[in-house]
């Protein structure tokens, strides 16, 4: 699995590329990352899902802390996440709880609204 | 592209060598057969039911029940068709003595790794390749790997003692309806199917049992029949049943 920070070039906003499959073995090693970036300020996170190809209950579990972590800062968007990936998301039943974007600029513009409301 | 993948995969196997690696086994014979009434009474305890509940639910007495546990009567068809309904089991798992052991016309591929988190992606590379050699659809394998996934998880993060190096059996056979997994462990007795289900909304945060909670919620909603039972000499032993479609396409 790989993990890189990109910057957004905007403010708050913190991206974070993930690749490959997120198992027991590599979820820790994302909350790790996560936990890092929001170590000294409040952030909202995007994570670029488009190249996630498997997500286990580990992954998930790591996904819903990000989330509630993120909650008093505008929070956590997914961005296209495979069909795969979705279908996980979909049958723990926590689709209502993780938000999810087509584009990394349909994720902006979601938590840059929001952070406006 | 699944040809170069299975190429890969099988150069994986044999670098991985030494104690892991891909064995073609043949079934084991003279696992003991366990008869209907206590195969009844195991599966009973492990859906947590009482004698009351689950007469209550067939139509019949608790006595009845409890006599057919002991083998002192033989339910009618009917009736054994309501219990494996109440049981949420095939009929054939209560009637069939050997239904765990594996046919001997059934190929069984079965692949030994170490209790280490860096080879769930083997696994899921080997159950893959194993299951699109069979055809099985996409969709049915992404269950099977879930599922598979989660089961094996659970037994290197818990079932050994942490920073021993101890091996587990992940065995998989075909029929033409069915996939059926087998995962054997010598490590600690662990029946998943005991667990409660999690509220998964509350799964985040530290705790064994949130960890072990929501992948054996996956286990169960992604397969169609799991089965566990403890041998002091087996040990641990998970059966995961998936009734499949076959795919259209073209396997390997």
């Amino acid at each position: 699995m790989k993990i890189e920070v990109i910057d957004a070039g905007r403010g708050g906003i913190q991206l974070v590329k993930v690749e490959g499959r997120l198992d027991a073995n590599f979820s820790l090693q994302l909350e790790d990352e996560v936990d890092r970036l929001l170590e000294h300020k409040k952030e909202r996170i995007i994570l670029d899902f488009s190249d996630v190809t498997y997500l286990s209950s580990s992954g998930l579990r790591v996904l819903l802390s990000i989330n509630k972590e993120t909650e008093g800062s505008g929070g956590l968007v997914l961005v296209n996440p495979q069909e795969i990936v979705k279908r996980i998301i979909e049958v723990a039943e926590v689709d209502d709880l993780l938000v999810q974007a087509k584009t990394v600029e349909e994720a902006m513009a979601l938590l840059e609204a929001k952070g406006k409301s | 592209m699944d040809r170069r993948a299975f190429v890969l995969s099988t150069r994986f196997f044999e670098e991985v060598g030494g104690e892991g690696g891909i064995d073609t086994v043949k079934p084991s014979h003279g696992i003991e057969a366990m008869d209907i009434g206590g195969r009844l009474r195991e599966l009973r305890k492990v859906r947590g039911m009482s004698l009351r509940n689950l007469a209550k639910k067939v139509g019949v007495s608790a006595s009845f029940i409890s006599q057919v546990e002991q083998n002192k009567c033989q339910p009618s068809l009917e009736t054994l068709r309501k219990i494996s309904e109440a049981l949420d089991v095939t009929t054939s798992y209560l009637l069939e003595a050997e239904r765990d052991e594996i046919s001997p016309s059934r190929e069984v591929v079965e692949i030994r790794l170490p209790n280490q988190l860096q080879y769930l992606s083997v696994l899921a590379e080997f159950v893959g390749s194993v299951c699109r050699s069979q055809k099985v659809s996409d969709e049915d394998l992404d269950d099977i790997l879930l599922a598979v996934d989660e089961a094996c998880t659970n037994i290197i993060k818990y079932a050994y003692q942490v920073g021993s190096i101890n091996y587990f059996r992940v065995r998989i056979s075909f029929d033409c309806e069915l996939v059926q997994v087998d995962l054997l462990d010598q490590g600690a007795k662990f029946n998943p199917l005991e667990m409660p289900l999690p509220d998964v909304k509350d799964t985040m945060g530290d705790g064994k049992e949130r960890d072990l909670s929501l992948g054996i919620y996956f286990m169960r909603k992604m397969m169609d029949e799991i089965r566990y039972r403890y041998t002091p000499n087996e040990g641990n032993h998970l059966t995961l049943i998936k009734r499949i479609s076959h795919s259209k396409g073209n396997g390997l």
